[in-house]
């Protein structure tokens, strides 16, 4: 019965010119709005709203990295480590240079790890879990080691409100954390839709075979996709680094990683590759950030929190599998 | 045990009038498909009944309908004249109903002996694994078959022959009643073949209803005893084979009156200058010594049996494989690529044998298929212009008649024939001026093959150097100008198409 139910609603996607993927997520979402407002009067305040997306600009940068490599048929296990390397990083080296070369250095050292983990998937050919496994560990190791194993406090003015305005700031009404997000959404988006290496991400997650055979490299798009999560988680990681206006060794090591990767699967990309997109995962940070948010303003735990989320990654993956068996 | 037994418990039809599988009005319908509507079907005991269709004309729903894989949405099914509905595949093969698929279900890192008997293991009366009986029997299933392959040996080692001879074993592990095969012969040399059809008729004699689903009846003609041909999900009747003719079959498969196609005329000569030279190509393992030329407007077509090294003679022309020595050289200018990148650069394409695996992305939109090797073409002010992409595939699509719900409709939704010609169109506004073609015509239907004849005439017309691997003869004399043949990995002979004769070829193939 659920099969039809489904069939249905794919059906009236079709008619009204929706990708039938976003229907899933997106009734989630409206089914939250419905059931949270009822609950909580504080729910649908603009202060809520805002904090909702201001909270979820980091992950939104991360899942939109992550995409590509769920797009490729492979994942990104590094990107938390990633986040916390350039935390330690960019406030190390603020102490004594400022800003701008802090930032430079703590963005550059979370590229350097996306560029390593694309050479070794894409010319060295190792598994992408096993390289980004590898690397979630030395990544976290290199980011202690860094810092000496504690976090980097005091960091100095002027410099050190410059880097909470990354994380916290507001251009008139608009949080400066939502709009880099919104900005590196676009570019994710235009990339994939409208760029011969963005389809190039979707030509080897579809068949990479055939993707060779057509005269594309390979390895270089790997390469790409791997600097482009990297970097991704990069910004993502300077961003919460600012907001928390020090250098936290352990800053990526929660579940972020986990969320990240769960959104992009919650907005119906396809963990085989080849199918979905950035847009979708948007949709799915939106469902785990609203989810997480109103179940924290009903006073749920987060233990209980953690079930929800995990059970709704199964759902969502489920119902994607009804609808493709169901057209 | 199974076909011995089977006759004796069969109920009593021997007087061959009830049918052993009689679908009567079946009809099934996906979103917005119509697979089948209203098909009439029966097969009887001992008789091998032939199911002909172009591919899209609903051979396989009817079979997975005839399987218990898909409910029909209306029409009845009977067995042995009792009225019947599967609740599934197992409950079919549970009522003696086996089939055989195209792609071979064997799990390649299994044993033979595991792979027969995979998913109703041989048990001891602990529950675990009966390894002694488990082989045995395996081993009298396959000498069955007339396979000698131990029963130890992992499928991963055996050729596609031996495979196709354990999925068989493993399709008479239980009691048949009625065994289905689907497109047997795709992957097997004329040999192999041979030995299949020979199991078949034995099959047949003892009893077993076999349905046959195929494209080429020629092939399997004295094999069968009646035809049905179904076409845009209907059945155009059922026929004993003497009656129908080759143009007869074409006929009723395509619906139209079929002329046959005007082939090309063999010029005399050729330029001089060749654009293709290949001296002294080895790969240790795969071929040797392979030397060859191949002028402007030239079709050479290598063709011999599976495994004489011709699919990897063309991969490495295409950078897939590097040659361990020898010379190749493209308009006088020596080139060794490295990467199907460098190949095409330097002016190579190759269509490819496992379309689906290396030609078509089957979950990508035809028109992006058609134009992802020459996408940076479509970008301006950094941007790719879908609309300009799509513009571009739709002339392609209207060139080589390709039919298509929309340019934007997966892949996967195109029959066989349709595929291969969207393969093609990849490369026919590349800037190549030499087309390897592997197996052009495999799993192709009557309709298609002609015209991708006509279009591999039309690029030797305009032109191009053309390699074609084939092993269909009937297809070799078609459209080479000049046949060169192989046999474990060395050229064997070379014969220009002029008064040649089949016999000629096959003999240089396997004497030569």
């Amino acid at each position: 019965m659920a099969e039809s139910v489904n069939k249905g609603k794919t059906r009236i996607a079709a008619r009204i010119g929706i990708d039938p993927a976003i229907v899933g997520p997106t009734t989630a979402l409206i089914l939250m709005f419905i059931i949270y407002s009822t609950l909580s009067p504080y729910f649908l305040t603009l202060q809520n709203m805002t904090n909702v997306l201001v909270q979820s600009a980091p992950l939104m940068i991360l899942a939109s990295g992550q995409t590509f490599a769920l797009l490729m048929g492979g994942l990104d296990l590094s990107q938390g480590s990633i986040v916390s390397l350039v935390s330690v990083v960019t406030a190390v080296t603020l102490m004594t240079y400022g800003i701008e070369i802090g930032a430079a250095a703590g963005l550059g050292a979370g590229m350097l790890v996306g560029l390593v983990n694309g050479f070794l998937v894409g010319r060295a050919r190792i598994q992408p879990f096993i390289v980004t496994l590898g690397m979630l560990y030395m990544i976290a190791g290199a980011a202690l080691v860094f810092s000496g194993g504690s976090a980097v406090f005091g960091l100095p003015k002027p410099d050190v409100d410059i880097f909470f305005w990354f994380g916290g700031g507001f251009i008139g009404f608009v949080p400066v954390p939502t709009l880099i997000a919104l900005i590196m959404i676009a570019g994710a988006h235009f990339i994939l839709s409208r760029t011969p290496i963005g389809r190039h991400v979707y030509a080897v997650g579809g068949n990479e075979q055939v993707a060779m055979m057509s005269g594309i490299d390979v390895g270089r798009v790997k390469i790409f996709i791997y600097f482009m999560s990297g970097s991704y988680a990069a910004i993502g990681g300077f961003m919460l680094s600012g907001r928390v206006i020090s250098g936290q060794p352990l800053l990526g090591s929660g579940d972020l990683l986990l969320q990240s990767i769960g959104a992009v699967i919650i907005g119906g990309t396809s963990i085989f590759g080849g199918r979905g997109g950035v847009l979708r995962t948007i949709l799915g940070v939106l469902v785990v950030a609203f989810m997480v948010n109103g179940l924290n303003l009903l006073a749920i735990s987060t233990f209980t929190q953690q079930v929800i989320v995990g059970a709704i990654i199964i759902l969502s993956v489920w119902v994607n599998s009804l609808r493709r068996k169901s057209s | 045990m199974n076909t011995a037994l089977s006759r004796q418990i069969g109920p009593k039809a021997d007087d061959r009038a009830v049918p052993v599988l009689a679908l009567s009005g079946i009809r099934k319908t996906f979103p917005g498909v119509v697979a089948l509507a209203g098909v009439d079907f029966d097969v009887r005991r001992g008789e091998v009944h032939a199911l002909l269709g172009a591919n899209g004309a609903g051979k396989s729903t009817l079979i997975k309908i005839a399987t218990g894989l898909y409910q029909p949405d209306a029409g009845e099914i009977r067995i042995n004249g009792e009225q019947f509905t599967f609740a599934g595949t197992a409950d079919a093969i549970g009522n003696g109903v086996s089939v055989i698929y195209q792609d071979f279900a064997l799990v390649p890192h299994l044993s033979v002996a595991e792979n027969v008997f995979l998913g109703s293991e041989r048990r001891t009366r602990w529950g675990c694994v009966d390894w002694a009986t488990t082989h045995s029997e395996a081993r009298r299933l396959l000498d069955q078959v007339g396979a000698s392959i131990p029963t130890t040996t992992p499928v991963s080692d055996l050729g596609a022959g031996q495979r196709q001879l354990v999925e068989i074993a493993k399709a008479l592990r239980g009691e048949v009643k009625l065994l289905v095969l689907d497109e047997p012969t795709a992957a097997l040399s004329h040999g192999e073949a041979e030995r299949l059809f020979e199991i078949v008729r034995r099959l047949a004699a003892s009893g077993v209803a076999i349905i046959y689903v195929s494209h080429r009846l020629e092939e399997i003609a004295p094999l069968v005893d009646r035809v049905t041909i179904l076409r845009d999900g209907r059945s155009v009747g059922t026929y004993p084979v003497d009656a129908l003719d080759r143009e007869k079959v074409v006929t009723l498969i395509t619906g139209r009156d079929h002329k046959r196609r005007h082939r090309r005329s063999i010029p005399d000569g050729f330029d001089d200058q060749p654009v293709l030279e290949v001296s002294r190509l080895s790969r240790s393992g795969n071929y040797r010594d392979i030397s060859l030329t191949v002028r402007k407007g030239e079709v050479v077509v290598l063709t011999g049996l599976v495994g004489a090294g011709r699919t990897e003679f063309l991969q490495s022309l295409f950078g897939v494989r590097t040659p361990d020595s020898g010379e190749v050289w493209l308009n006088g200018k020596k080139i060794a690529p490295a990467t199907p990148r460098e190949a095409i650069a330097a002016g190579i394409a190759l269509i490819p044998e496992d379309r689906r695996g290396q030609g078509i992305s089957l979950i990508l939109p035809v028109y992006e298929n058609i134009t992802l090797p020459i996408i940076d073409r479509f970008v301006a002010l950094f941007r790719l212009s879908v609309k300009r992409q799509v513009t571009h595939a739709c002339d392609l699509i209207e060139t080589l008649a390709i039919k298509v719900s929309s340019p934007f409709a997966a892949a996967a939704t195109l029959s066989g024939g349709n595929q291969q010609k969207v393969v093609l169109a990849k490369w026919l506004s590349a800037d190549v001026g030499v087309f390897l073609f592997d197996e052009p015509t495999q799993g192709v239907d009557v309709g298609a093959k002609e015209e991708i004849y006509t279009l591999i005439d039309d690029l030797a017309e305009s032109g191009k150097a053309i390699v074609v691997v084939s092993s269909d003869m009937e297809e070799v004399l078609e459209i080479a100008d000049r046949v060169v043949t192989m046999r474990e990995g060395r050229i064997v002979g070379e014969f220009v198409n002029k008064g040649l004769s089949a016999r000629t070829v096959v003999e240089a193939i396997t004497h030569g």
